[in-house]
């Protein structure tokens, strides 16, 4: 019973929850392997979770915790400046939406499962922090760091952003 | 400029370049196997669990004489978790490594480790299970990269019929002075937990919760064999 259930959920669930590893992991492969690790743990808890009642948002948060757990195995390889190759790339070229994808392949799964968090699922910093198990002003930090990373990358001009302002009011 | 970046960040998520083609029916079969070797895994690890917890109760008995002698396996957890009963007694600092629980001494705590409030911090995610009664204390752990560790403490409850996850048989759990230990590993909460039954009759119910698991187990290890031995 409930292997039939979960297999009705899986039937109805998959093509959101393999997109949200997709974006998760921004890496073809890596996806489809967060998506397996992920309903491997979600099968095993499954009476658990369909008590629950929320079964897509439980298993996107096992998800997003599989994804940081990879994080120190993981981290970018390729040095940004060698990966992307563009000089005084101006706004306009962020456009490109390819040099945006390979600054964000730049940034560590911790980092990227933040903003995925934030800008995708519109989560408030004291619910990322609660999911990921740190604090709020560490998950204003890496945001902020990552958002940094990518202007760098991206050749964007630093503004003074609500999101730094942010950052200094919790140093 | 912050918000143009902000934006284009947002469409791109929700952009159509991450629609994975994955067929359920396959996926389905892939993972069964995956959750059956992972079972038989754990059975055997179960088993020699056992067998070791076996070994070291007969030792037990020649050394100590009869002591408790209830043999703990992983088995299915109970339905109920997490927000469970009030503190019968307030827990309470006593030394910086050391909080009081009626009368028994959780040992072995990390200076930093912070005393919070148990009913207030249980009814956070991740939902543990832990037994209903008992004497208990929640404390907070900071780790590194800005993590923490959230370990909840029972003391002396009645009974609990197994612990959730796989067990994790660990070298250090046959050198607790003859207690019958079992530590699990729960990944789907990122929970390490812990009974462990003492000589003297004292029962120690430990869960760690925290995405680090070598931060909780090394957290689990310094408490229990801190605390087993004072007990």
């Amino acid at each position: 019973m409930t292997d039939t259930t979960f297999d009705e959920f899986l039937r109805q669930a998959l093509p959101g929850l393999a997109r949200y590893a997709y974006v998760l992991a921004g890496d073809r492969h890596a996806a489809e392997d967060l998506l397996q690790d992920s309903l491997v743990k979600a099968m095993g808890a499954w009476p658990r979770i369909r008590q629950d009642g929320n079964p897509v948002g439980y298993v996107r948060t096992i998800m997003a915790r599989t994804n940081v757990s990879r994080w120190r195995r993981r981290r970018p390889s390729v040095p940004v400046s060698d990966a992307l190759g563009v000089k005084d790339v101006a706004l306009e070229g962020v456009e490109h939406r390819d040099e945006l994808r390979r600054a964000l392949a730049t940034l560590s799964p911790l980092q990227r499962t933040v903003l995925v968090l934030g800008f995708l699922d519109g989560a408030e910093d004291e619910e990322i922090a609660q999911l990921l198990h740190r604090r709020p002003a560490t998950v204003r930090s890496l945001r902020h760091r990552a958002l940094q990373s990518l202007r760098r990358n991206l050749r964007i001009e630093e503004p003074r952003s609500q999101d730094r302002a942010d950052l200094q009011e919790t140093s | 400029m912050t918000e143009k970046l902000e934006e284009l960040l947002a469409a791109e998520f929700r952009g159509g370049r991450y629609e994975l083609q994955v067929d359920a029916d396959r996926l389905s079969t892939t993972l069964r196997r995956r959750r059956s070797r992972r079972t038989a895994v754990t059975a055997a690890a179960a088993v020699c669990g056992l067998a070791l917890v076996a070994t070291a109760g007969v030792g037990m008995l020649n050394v100590f004489g009869p002591g408790p002698s209830q043999v703990q396996s992983a088995g299915p957890a109970p339905a109920t978790s997490a927000v469970v009963a009030s503190p019968t007694v307030a827990a309470k600092r006593i030394r910086a490594d050391s909080v009081q629980l009626g009368d028994a001494v959780v040992r072995g705590l990390p200076a930093e480790a912070k005393l919070v409030d148990a009913g207030a911090a249980l009814a956070r995610p991740p939902a543990v299970v832990l037994p209903q009664t008992g004497d208990r204390a929640v404390l907070t752990v900071p780790v590194d990269q800005g993590t923490e560790i959230r370990l909840a403490v029972v003391a002396d409850a009645e009974d609990h019929p197994g612990l959730p996850g796989m067990p994790d048989e660990q070298d250090w759990l046959g050198s607790l002075g003859g207690a019958h230990a079992l530590l699990t590993v729960d990944d789907v909460t990122d929970t390490t937990y812990l009974s462990v039954n003492t000589p003297t009759g004292r029962r120690w119910h430990l869960a760690a919760s925290g995405p680090d698991a070598a931060a909780r187990l090394t957290l689990v290890r310094a408490v229990t064999v801190a605390t087993v031995a004072g007990t």
